[in-house]
């Protein structure tokens, strides 16, 4: 499945970001507006690392882009070019 | 303007090697003594003059911090690969690479009022700039580190895997041993006793081979599960949201000789989970229904002093360092003063207290542990009446 759907899937999913356009989407903080919370946070690493096949860093989670949608398929798409 | 703040402390190691420690972010870094000159320097030395002195040299640092409580609540909580022969390859830097180390461990402050911005609760699970209390501090390294459960990874680190004994370290030598023998000598046949927050039910079995009838309740399904599983003749449990107002009704009224806590009573102060809401005020109304007159309160705790605190020193002449008590950022215990008015403002009077200390025997398994928590207990016992 493509990235940035996957990505973009899991967030409309919970009722985030559906009324913004695709550009503004990708540069949604999620953790400053609170969007999701620690429970959230977990069941999206969880869901990312199992149906991508990527394992975040310790590295990636301390990143600012983490908290971005946008820059969250960037780090997955980097992972996955990592992993071919 | 850079500042070597009083938060940091440089203790001895081995190979004449150095650990350099700011006590209040618990970061940690091994050096060697040429080091600990540039540190010393890049307060008062202009620029300049930095890279004169230092331009032409390299500096080993040993990357030693790591988060010591991973290996359990009650391990050794000063953050650094104690074992020397232990720490990997040395990274060698130039001064300017070393200054920047100094300055990411908080060893060197640039910014006092973003330095002081750090001290407080994590605002998410990602939030790496806020220090934090240490709730949050191990849910964010179980989770991000470690993709763990709290809940699982509690259990593994208290109980052996067939959850039928205690793991051998300080919960077994100082709570484990303890409890055996108190519960020998308070309980007797037929008494009746509540465990409040049982978890897998260990403490509740251990009191019904007193002969004592133990119902005990926890909210975790999974806990209460296994309990059933390995539960005693004579003990019983149950799922009940202790917290919740009306939770415990079913439980009669002045029915029970004991009320029995271990290691659950702090959560009452500090939440586990911030947000969560456990109210104390509904405890012990329902603690004091549920007591015979004259029936016993017993909380055992993680020491309201000394957990958590870093064990400092020679194996067997331990010292440690104390960062805050009254106004906790963060420890998750409350000041001795806060639990014991909040108990007597709820009707309660302290009979008893101790301080347990560990069995003997553990000295040749950890000495270094054995020594701290031979002088700092880790675990504080209380006797509640109702008056």
């Amino acid at each position: 499945m493509d990235i940035k759907e996957s990505v973009l899937g899991f967030f409309a999913k919970q009722g985030i970001v559906k009324d913004l356009n695709i550009s503004k989407q990708f540069e949604y903080n999620y953790v400053d507006n609170g969007a999701l919370d620690s429970a959230g946070i977990v069941e999206m690493i969880t869901e990312f690392e199992e149906s991508l096949g990527i394992q975040f860093s310790t590295d990636d989670f301390q990143s600012e882009e983490f908290q971005t949608i946008g820059g969250l398929v960037g780090i997955i798409e980097r992972l996955r070019i990592n992993n071919d | 303007m850079r500042k070597l703040p009083g938060d940091v402390i440089v203790l001895a190691e081995a190979h004449g090697r150095w650990v350099v420690m700011n006590v209040f972010a618990r970061t940690n870094l091994g050096v060697e003594s040429e080091s600990l000159q540039v540190l010393r320097d890049c307060e008062y030395l202009p620029k300049d003059k930095m890279h004169q002195k230092y331009s032409q040299r390299t500096f080993k640092v040993w990357e030693i911090k790591w988060f010591s409580n991973y290996k359990g609540l009650f391990a050794d909580p000063t953050r650094y690969v104690r074992n020397i022969t232990a720490w990997s390859e040395p990274e060698r830097l130039n001064y300017v690479d070393l200054v920047e180390r100094f300055i990411s461990h908080y060893m060197i402050i640039e910014d006092e009022k973003h330095y002081r911005s750090c001290f407080g609760p994590k605002t998410s699970l990602l939030d790496r700039k806020h220090f934090g209390n240490f709730h949050q501090q191990l849910g964010q390294e179980l989770i991000l580190a470690h993709r763990e459960s709290a809940d699982e990874w509690w259990v593994r680190q208290k109980f052996t895997s067939d959850l039928q004994g205690l793991r051998t370290n300080l919960y077994k030598s100082i709570q484990g041993e303890y409890l055996k023998r108190y519960f020998q000598r308070k309980f007797v046949e037929n008494d009746v006793i509540v465990d409040f927050g049982c978890g897998i039910g260990f403490y509740s079995n251990l009191m019904a081979l007193t002969g004592a009838k133990v119902l005990g309740i926890d909210p975790n399904e999974d806990y209460i599960k296994q309990a059933r599983e390995y539960a005693t003749d004579g003990a019983s449990f149950e799922i009940v949201n202790i917290s919740k107002a009306g939770a415990l009704d079913h439980i009669s009224t002045n029915s029970a000789d004991y009320i029995f806590m271990s290691d659950a009573l702090l959560f009452y102060f500090v939440p586990i989970v911030s947000g969560q809401v456990a109210d104390i005020g509904v405890l012990c109304e329902d603690i004091k229904r549920i007591l015979k007159p004259g029936g016993t309160f017993i909380s055992m705790d993680p020491h309201y002093l000394f957990w958590l605190q870093p064990w400092l020193g020679d194996n067997d002449r331990p010292f440690t360092i104390l960062t805050e008590y009254l106004n906790k950022t963060y420890g998750v215990t409350p000041s001795i003063s806060s639990f014991i008015k909040t108990l007597t403002k709820f009707g309660f009077a302290i009979t008893w207290m101790e301080e347990p200390t560990p069995d003997p025997d553990y000295e040749s398994v950890d000495p270094r542990a054995y020594h701290f928590s031979k002088e700092f207990p880790q675990w504080q016992l209380y006797e509640l009446r109702v008056v």
